[in-house]
Protein backbone atom coordinates (compact mmCIF):
# COMPACT_ATOMS: atom_id res chain seq x y z
CA UNK A 1 0.00 0.00 0.00
CA UNK A 2 2.94 2.64 0.99
CA UNK A 3 4.59 1.72 -2.45
CA UNK A 4 1.19 2.32 -4.32
CA UNK A 5 0.59 5.59 -2.21
CA UNK A 6 4.44 6.58 -3.26
CA UNK A 7 4.28 5.64 -6.61
CA UNK A 8 0.91 8.04 -6.56
CA UNK A 9 2.54 11.11 -4.83
CA UNK A 10 5.76 10.70 -7.35
CA UNK A 11 3.48 10.33 -10.45
CA UNK A 12 1.33 13.55 -9.01
CA UNK A 13 4.77 15.56 -8.38
CA UNK A 14 6.25 14.97 -11.55
CA UNK A 15 3.24 15.70 -13.16
CA UNK A 16 3.24 19.17 -11.77
CA UNK A 17 6.49 19.78 -12.22
CA UNK A 18 5.69 19.06 -16.04
CA UNK A 19 3.01 21.51 -15.98
CA UNK A 20 5.14 24.03 -14.30
CA UNK A 21 8.22 23.65 -16.72
CA UNK A 22 5.57 23.51 -19.67
CA UNK A 23 3.77 26.85 -18.52
CA UNK A 24 7.29 28.76 -17.97
CA UNK A 25 9.00 27.27 -21.47
CA UNK A 26 5.55 28.33 -23.06
CA UNK A 27 5.65 31.72 -21.23
CA UNK A 28 9.03 32.35 -22.66
CA UNK A 29 8.27 31.47 -26.64
CA UNK A 30 5.25 33.82 -25.64
CA UNK A 31 5.74 37.43 -27.03
CA UNK A 32 4.39 40.14 -25.19
CA UNK A 33 1.22 41.43 -26.43
CA UNK A 34 1.30 44.17 -28.25
CA UNK A 35 0.57 47.48 -26.08
CA UNK A 36 -0.74 49.56 -29.35
CA UNK A 37 -2.94 47.83 -31.90
CA UNK A 38 -2.29 48.82 -35.38
CA UNK A 39 -5.98 49.53 -35.72
CA UNK A 40 -6.40 52.00 -33.18
CA UNK A 41 -3.27 54.10 -34.76
CA UNK A 42 -6.18 56.84 -36.18
CA UNK A 43 -5.65 58.38 -32.55
CA UNK A 44 -2.12 58.98 -33.23
CA UNK A 45 -0.57 62.22 -33.63
CA UNK A 46 -0.14 63.37 -36.67
CA UNK A 47 2.71 65.92 -35.94
CA UNK A 48 6.29 65.30 -35.24
CA UNK A 49 8.55 67.73 -33.61
CA UNK A 50 11.95 67.27 -34.76
CA UNK A 51 14.79 69.24 -33.22
CA UNK A 52 12.53 72.27 -32.68
CA UNK A 53 10.20 72.59 -35.50
CA UNK A 54 7.17 71.30 -35.59
CA UNK A 55 6.10 69.08 -39.02
CA UNK A 56 3.43 66.65 -40.73
CA UNK A 57 3.90 63.18 -39.89
CA UNK A 58 3.92 62.40 -43.45
CA UNK A 59 7.00 63.52 -43.88
CA UNK A 60 8.99 60.79 -42.86
CA UNK A 61 8.92 56.95 -44.60
CA UNK A 62 8.43 54.38 -42.35
CA UNK A 63 11.00 51.37 -42.53
CA UNK A 64 11.13 48.08 -41.82
CA UNK A 65 14.53 47.75 -40.94
CA UNK A 66 15.53 46.83 -37.53
CA UNK A 67 15.95 48.75 -34.43
CA UNK A 68 19.31 50.78 -33.91
CA UNK A 69 21.00 50.71 -30.33
CA UNK A 70 21.19 54.27 -29.57
CA UNK A 71 19.44 57.27 -30.87
CA UNK A 72 19.44 60.85 -29.86
CA UNK A 73 17.38 64.43 -30.13
CA UNK A 74 18.75 68.12 -29.21
CA UNK A 75 15.51 70.13 -28.59
CA UNK A 76 16.79 73.16 -28.09
CA UNK A 77 17.09 73.31 -24.32
CA UNK A 78 17.42 70.10 -24.05
CA UNK A 79 19.16 66.47 -24.70
CA UNK A 80 17.19 63.00 -25.29
CA UNK A 81 19.12 60.19 -25.58
CA UNK A 82 17.93 56.71 -25.97
CA UNK A 83 19.44 53.59 -25.39
CA UNK A 84 18.07 50.11 -26.79
CA UNK A 85 19.47 47.08 -25.47
CA UNK A 86 18.51 43.07 -25.80
CA UNK A 87 16.17 40.80 -28.26
CA UNK A 88 13.22 40.48 -29.53
CA UNK A 89 10.05 40.62 -26.24
CA UNK A 90 13.10 41.27 -24.13
CA UNK A 91 14.33 44.40 -25.30
CA UNK A 92 14.12 47.27 -23.59
CA UNK A 93 14.51 51.11 -23.81
CA UNK A 94 15.90 53.48 -22.10
CA UNK A 95 15.37 57.04 -22.44
CA UNK A 96 17.00 59.98 -20.91
CA UNK A 97 16.00 63.73 -20.56
CA UNK A 98 18.57 65.95 -19.91
CA UNK A 99 18.64 69.68 -19.23
CA UNK A 100 22.31 71.92 -19.08
CA UNK A 101 22.45 72.19 -15.12
CA UNK A 102 19.59 69.78 -14.14
CA UNK A 103 19.53 66.46 -12.62
CA UNK A 104 18.64 63.63 -15.88
CA UNK A 105 15.43 61.71 -16.45
CA UNK A 106 15.56 58.25 -17.18
CA UNK A 107 12.79 55.68 -18.07
CA UNK A 108 13.52 52.48 -19.33
CA UNK A 109 10.18 50.85 -21.49
CA UNK A 110 9.99 47.47 -20.92
CA UNK A 111 7.87 44.42 -22.64
CA UNK A 112 8.34 45.96 -26.19
CA UNK A 113 6.79 44.90 -28.61
CA UNK A 114 8.19 44.84 -32.33
CA UNK A 115 5.89 44.61 -35.01
CA UNK A 116 7.17 45.77 -38.53
CA UNK A 117 7.58 49.57 -38.47
CA UNK A 118 5.75 49.90 -35.22
CA UNK A 119 7.48 49.18 -31.70
CA UNK A 120 5.12 49.64 -28.32
CA UNK A 121 5.08 49.45 -25.03
CA UNK A 122 3.10 50.49 -22.17
CA UNK A 123 2.22 54.37 -22.80
CA UNK A 124 5.10 53.99 -25.65
CA UNK A 125 4.41 53.56 -28.96
CA UNK A 126 7.57 54.35 -31.52
CA UNK A 127 7.87 53.61 -35.66
CA UNK A 128 10.92 52.94 -37.29
CA UNK A 129 11.52 55.31 -40.08
CA UNK A 130 14.60 55.75 -43.05
CA UNK A 131 16.68 58.47 -40.65
CA UNK A 132 15.93 57.51 -37.25
CA UNK A 133 12.72 57.10 -35.02
CA UNK A 134 10.01 58.37 -34.49
CA UNK A 135 8.84 58.36 -30.33
CA UNK A 136 5.24 59.02 -28.74
CA UNK A 137 5.91 58.94 -24.93
CA UNK A 138 2.21 59.06 -23.81
CA UNK A 139 3.15 59.49 -20.43
CA UNK A 140 6.34 60.77 -19.99
CA UNK A 141 5.83 62.75 -16.41
CA UNK A 142 8.32 64.84 -17.95
CA UNK A 143 8.09 68.58 -18.42
CA UNK A 144 9.25 68.90 -21.77
CA UNK A 145 8.75 66.09 -23.37
CA UNK A 146 5.59 66.71 -25.08
CA UNK A 147 2.79 63.99 -25.01
CA UNK A 148 0.64 64.90 -28.23
CA UNK A 149 3.68 65.00 -30.64
CA UNK A 150 6.13 62.60 -31.71
CA UNK A 151 9.54 63.05 -31.14
CA UNK A 152 12.20 62.67 -34.08
CA UNK A 153 15.51 61.11 -32.96
CA UNK A 154 18.13 60.55 -34.99
CA UNK A 155 19.88 57.24 -35.77
CA UNK A 156 23.10 57.23 -33.79
CA UNK A 157 24.51 53.84 -33.93
CA UNK B 1 -4.91 108.85 -3.31
CA UNK B 2 -2.27 106.14 -5.69
CA UNK B 3 -3.81 103.77 -8.19
CA UNK B 4 -2.74 100.79 -5.42
CA UNK B 5 -4.32 102.12 -2.26
CA UNK B 6 -6.00 99.09 -0.91
CA UNK B 7 -9.94 99.01 -2.46
CA UNK B 8 -12.69 96.84 -0.51
CA UNK B 9 -16.44 96.61 0.14
CA UNK B 10 -18.00 100.11 1.23
CA UNK B 11 -15.20 101.93 -0.54
CA UNK B 12 -16.65 104.96 -2.16
CA UNK B 13 -14.91 107.04 -4.84
CA UNK B 14 -13.08 107.96 -7.76
CA UNK B 15 -10.58 104.89 -7.52
CA UNK B 16 -13.77 102.91 -7.37
CA UNK B 17 -15.12 103.80 -10.49
CA UNK B 18 -11.99 103.61 -12.22
CA UNK B 19 -11.60 100.22 -10.78
CA UNK B 20 -15.52 98.99 -12.48
CA UNK B 21 -14.45 100.42 -15.40
CA UNK B 22 -11.10 98.03 -15.60
CA UNK B 23 -13.00 95.08 -13.97
CA UNK B 24 -15.84 95.67 -16.72
CA UNK B 25 -12.99 95.55 -19.72
CA UNK B 26 -11.44 92.82 -17.89
CA UNK B 27 -14.75 90.44 -17.57
CA UNK B 28 -16.64 91.67 -20.32
CA UNK B 29 -19.77 91.48 -20.98
CA UNK B 30 -20.62 91.26 -17.49
CA UNK B 31 -21.05 94.43 -16.21
CA UNK B 32 -20.41 96.58 -12.93
CA UNK B 33 -22.11 99.69 -12.29
CA UNK B 34 -19.58 102.34 -12.64
CA UNK B 35 -21.14 104.40 -10.15
CA UNK B 36 -18.12 104.60 -7.24
CA UNK B 37 -19.90 102.51 -4.67
CA UNK B 38 -17.49 99.21 -3.95
CA UNK B 39 -20.96 97.01 -3.18
CA UNK B 40 -21.99 93.16 -3.28
CA UNK B 41 -21.82 93.35 -7.19
CA UNK B 42 -18.19 94.72 -7.60
CA UNK B 43 -17.30 92.53 -5.17
CA UNK B 44 -18.52 89.39 -6.72
CA UNK B 45 -16.90 90.45 -10.21
CA UNK B 46 -13.37 91.27 -8.03
CA UNK B 47 -13.53 87.74 -6.66
CA UNK B 48 -14.52 86.58 -10.30
CA UNK B 49 -11.40 88.66 -11.81
CA UNK B 50 -8.71 87.25 -8.62
CA UNK B 51 -10.19 83.96 -9.70
CA UNK B 52 -9.24 83.70 -13.58
CA UNK B 53 -6.09 85.82 -12.69
CA UNK B 54 -4.97 82.75 -10.43
CA UNK B 55 -4.44 85.26 -7.02
CA UNK B 56 -5.84 85.17 -3.86
CA UNK B 57 -9.62 85.59 -4.51
CA UNK B 58 -10.78 87.83 -1.33
CA UNK B 59 -12.76 90.41 -2.77
CA UNK B 60 -10.09 93.24 -1.60
CA UNK B 61 -7.96 94.94 -4.62
CA UNK B 62 -4.83 95.15 -3.21
CA UNK B 63 -1.03 95.29 -5.23
CA UNK B 64 -1.65 91.65 -6.45
CA UNK B 65 -4.91 92.87 -8.01
CA UNK B 66 -4.06 96.13 -8.92
CA UNK B 67 -0.77 94.43 -10.59
CA UNK B 68 -2.68 91.92 -12.19
CA UNK B 69 -5.33 94.69 -13.60
CA UNK B 70 -2.12 96.54 -14.92
CA UNK B 71 -1.51 93.80 -17.47
CA UNK B 72 -5.19 94.00 -18.50
CA UNK B 73 -4.36 97.72 -19.20
CA UNK B 74 -1.83 97.00 -21.19
CA UNK B 75 -3.31 95.44 -23.54
CA UNK B 76 -6.35 98.20 -23.55
CA UNK B 77 -3.68 101.28 -24.11
CA UNK B 78 -1.42 98.94 -27.17
CA UNK B 79 1.93 101.44 -25.55
CA UNK B 80 4.96 100.14 -25.62
CA UNK B 81 5.86 98.94 -22.03
CA UNK B 82 9.61 98.54 -20.77
CA UNK B 83 9.90 94.91 -21.24
CA UNK B 84 8.75 95.27 -24.86
CA UNK B 85 12.37 96.19 -25.53
CA UNK B 86 13.55 92.48 -24.53
CA UNK B 87 12.68 91.32 -28.27
CA UNK B 88 14.56 94.48 -29.46
CA UNK B 89 17.48 93.35 -28.08
CA UNK B 90 16.82 89.73 -28.78
CA UNK B 91 16.88 90.88 -32.49
CA UNK B 92 20.44 91.88 -32.49
CA UNK B 93 21.83 88.53 -32.04
CA UNK B 94 19.92 87.03 -34.87
CA UNK B 95 22.36 85.07 -37.07
CA UNK B 96 24.23 84.36 -34.71
CA UNK B 97 25.64 80.78 -34.91
CA UNK B 98 27.24 78.13 -33.01
CA UNK B 99 30.15 76.15 -34.30
CA UNK B 100 28.48 72.82 -33.99
CA UNK B 101 27.60 70.41 -31.37
CA UNK B 102 26.33 73.50 -29.50
CA UNK B 103 29.91 74.95 -29.42
CA UNK B 104 30.64 78.40 -29.10
CA UNK B 105 33.74 78.48 -31.49
CA UNK B 106 34.86 81.70 -32.09
CA UNK B 107 31.81 83.84 -32.12
CA UNK B 108 31.78 86.26 -29.29
CA UNK B 109 28.45 86.41 -29.11
CA UNK B 110 27.96 83.03 -28.45
CA UNK B 111 29.96 82.94 -25.67
CA UNK B 112 28.36 85.90 -24.30
CA UNK B 113 25.64 83.88 -24.41
CA UNK B 114 27.09 80.87 -23.01
CA UNK B 115 28.20 82.57 -20.30
CA UNK B 116 24.76 84.03 -19.25
CA UNK B 117 24.72 81.21 -17.18
CA UNK B 118 26.25 79.83 -14.21
CA UNK B 119 27.16 76.19 -16.11
CA UNK B 120 30.58 75.24 -16.83
CA UNK B 121 31.13 71.93 -18.29
CA UNK B 122 35.19 70.74 -18.60
CA UNK B 123 36.21 74.72 -17.65
CA UNK B 124 34.40 75.83 -20.87
CA UNK B 125 30.76 77.33 -20.79
CA UNK B 126 29.51 75.97 -23.87
CA UNK B 127 28.55 72.29 -25.24
CA UNK B 128 24.75 72.23 -23.92
CA UNK B 129 21.46 72.91 -25.25
CA UNK B 130 21.76 76.94 -24.73
CA UNK B 131 17.46 78.32 -25.71
CA UNK B 132 17.66 79.41 -21.79
CA UNK B 133 20.80 80.72 -21.45
CA UNK B 134 19.93 83.54 -24.64
CA UNK B 135 16.59 84.32 -22.68
CA UNK B 136 18.87 84.88 -20.02
CA UNK B 137 21.29 86.82 -21.74
CA UNK B 138 18.51 89.64 -23.05
CA UNK B 139 16.86 89.58 -19.75
CA UNK B 140 20.23 90.81 -18.14
CA UNK B 141 20.27 93.03 -20.79
CA UNK B 142 17.66 94.54 -20.36
CA UNK B 143 17.99 94.77 -16.54
CA UNK B 144 21.11 97.00 -17.41
CA UNK B 145 19.91 98.98 -19.86
CA UNK B 146 16.45 99.65 -18.49
CA UNK B 147 15.69 101.62 -15.37
CA UNK B 148 12.10 100.03 -14.95
CA UNK B 149 13.60 97.12 -14.40
CA UNK B 150 17.17 97.90 -12.47
CA UNK B 151 15.85 96.45 -9.25
CA UNK B 152 14.90 93.05 -11.10
CA UNK B 153 17.59 90.20 -10.19
CA UNK B 154 18.36 88.33 -13.97
CA UNK B 155 17.94 84.90 -14.52
CA UNK B 156 21.38 82.46 -15.10
CA UNK B 157 19.74 79.71 -16.15
CA UNK B 158 20.35 77.17 -18.51
CA UNK B 159 17.52 74.93 -17.79
CA UNK B 160 13.96 75.82 -19.48
CA UNK B 161 12.53 74.10 -16.49
CA UNK B 162 13.92 75.95 -13.78
CA UNK B 163 13.73 79.33 -15.72
CA UNK B 164 9.68 78.90 -15.62
CA UNK B 165 9.00 76.64 -12.56
CA UNK B 166 12.00 78.47 -10.36
CA UNK B 167 13.46 82.07 -11.43
CA UNK B 168 10.03 83.00 -12.97
CA UNK B 169 7.93 82.26 -9.71
CA UNK B 170 10.85 83.26 -7.23
CA UNK B 171 10.42 87.16 -9.10
CA UNK B 172 6.57 87.38 -9.51
CA UNK B 173 6.44 86.88 -12.97
CA UNK B 174 2.90 86.82 -14.63
CA UNK B 175 2.94 83.53 -15.75
CA UNK B 176 -0.33 82.28 -17.62
CA UNK B 177 -1.25 79.96 -20.31
CA UNK B 178 -2.03 80.30 -23.78
CA UNK B 179 -5.80 79.83 -23.50
CA UNK B 180 -5.86 82.30 -20.15
CA UNK B 181 -9.17 84.34 -20.95
CA UNK B 182 -7.44 87.50 -18.95
CA UNK B 183 -4.18 88.13 -20.81
CA UNK B 184 -2.64 87.70 -23.94
CA UNK B 185 0.80 87.24 -25.21
CA UNK B 186 2.85 90.30 -26.59
CA UNK B 187 6.24 91.97 -27.38
CA UNK B 188 8.64 91.55 -24.71
CA UNK B 189 6.67 88.31 -23.26
CA UNK B 190 9.00 85.17 -22.56
CA UNK B 191 7.13 81.84 -24.29
CA UNK B 192 7.77 78.35 -23.02
CA UNK B 193 7.07 75.36 -25.43
CA UNK B 194 5.36 72.31 -24.88
CA UNK B 195 8.91 70.78 -25.12
CA UNK B 196 12.17 72.31 -23.34
CA UNK B 197 12.58 75.27 -25.59
CA UNK B 198 11.97 78.70 -24.84
CA UNK B 199 12.20 82.05 -26.71
CA UNK B 200 10.82 86.09 -26.67
CA UNK B 201 7.49 86.96 -28.70
CA UNK B 202 8.30 89.46 -31.13
CA UNK B 203 4.70 89.81 -32.37
CA UNK B 204 1.38 88.37 -31.98
CA UNK B 205 -0.99 88.77 -34.75
CA UNK B 206 -3.58 86.78 -32.86
CA UNK B 207 -3.40 83.55 -35.08
CA UNK B 208 0.32 83.40 -34.46
CA UNK B 209 3.17 84.60 -32.69
CA UNK B 210 6.58 85.47 -33.87
CA UNK B 211 9.25 84.90 -31.60
CA UNK B 212 13.17 85.00 -31.52
CA UNK B 213 14.51 81.87 -30.00
CA UNK B 214 18.03 80.56 -29.72
CA UNK B 215 19.50 76.98 -30.46
CA UNK B 216 16.87 76.60 -32.84
CA UNK B 217 16.97 76.62 -36.81
CA UNK B 218 16.15 78.35 -39.73
CA UNK B 219 13.27 77.15 -41.64
CA UNK B 220 13.74 73.50 -43.45
CA UNK B 221 16.98 72.78 -41.28
CA UNK B 222 16.70 70.51 -38.69
CA UNK B 223 19.39 71.09 -36.55
CA UNK B 224 19.04 73.97 -33.91
CA UNK B 225 22.29 75.72 -34.32
CA UNK B 226 21.33 79.73 -34.53
CA UNK B 227 19.36 82.53 -33.18
CA UNK B 228 16.36 82.79 -35.64
CA UNK B 229 12.80 84.00 -35.86
CA UNK B 230 9.83 81.67 -35.92
CA UNK B 231 6.53 81.65 -36.55
CA UNK B 232 4.43 79.82 -33.57
CA UNK B 233 1.05 78.33 -33.47
CA UNK B 234 0.16 78.38 -29.50
CA UNK B 235 -0.91 74.97 -29.65
CA UNK B 236 3.18 73.90 -28.77
CA UNK B 237 3.06 77.16 -26.09
CA UNK B 238 3.22 75.43 -22.06
CA UNK B 239 3.27 79.22 -20.54
CA UNK B 240 3.79 82.75 -20.74
CA UNK B 241 6.32 84.30 -18.70
CA UNK B 242 5.93 88.45 -18.63
CA UNK B 243 8.45 90.03 -16.62
CA UNK B 244 7.17 91.60 -13.20
CA UNK B 245 5.94 95.67 -14.10
CA UNK B 246 7.62 97.76 -11.31
CA UNK B 247 5.17 100.18 -8.98
CA UNK B 248 5.81 103.50 -11.49
CA UNK B 249 4.83 101.30 -14.41
CA UNK B 250 1.96 99.67 -12.59
CA UNK B 251 0.52 103.29 -11.83
CA UNK B 252 1.38 104.44 -14.93
CA UNK B 253 -0.16 101.77 -17.73
CA UNK B 254 -3.38 102.11 -15.02
CA UNK B 255 -3.37 105.87 -15.53
CA UNK B 256 -3.15 105.80 -19.05
CA UNK B 257 -5.66 103.16 -19.69
CA UNK B 258 -8.42 104.91 -17.52
CA UNK B 259 -9.11 107.39 -20.89
CA UNK B 260 -9.52 104.08 -22.88
CA UNK B 261 -12.57 102.79 -20.62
Amino acid sequence: MDIVKKGLSTFVGLTLLGIVVGCSATEQLKEPICAVNLSSEQKMPNLVLIGTDVVNLDTFKVNNGSLGKSYSADLGGASLNLKIEGVGSNTVITRSFQEPGAPAHNREYKSLCISGETLSAPHLVGKIINEGLLLLEQKSNVDGIPTEIWVFYSKVN
Amino acid sequence: MSLRTTLRKRAKGKLVIELQKLLNKALAPSKVLADGDFGEKTRTAVIEFQKKANITADGIVGNATWNALANIAIDIIKKPVGSNTLSDIAAKYLGVKETGNNRAGTSKEMLEIFEADDLTINKKTDGYPWCAAFVSLCVQKLCKSSALYGALIPPREPSVNRFLNVWAKQHNCLVFKPDSQLYKAMKGDIIVFTFSHIGIVESNNGSFLTTIEGNTNEAGSREGITVARKKRTTSIVRAIIRLPMTTISVEKTLKDSIQYC
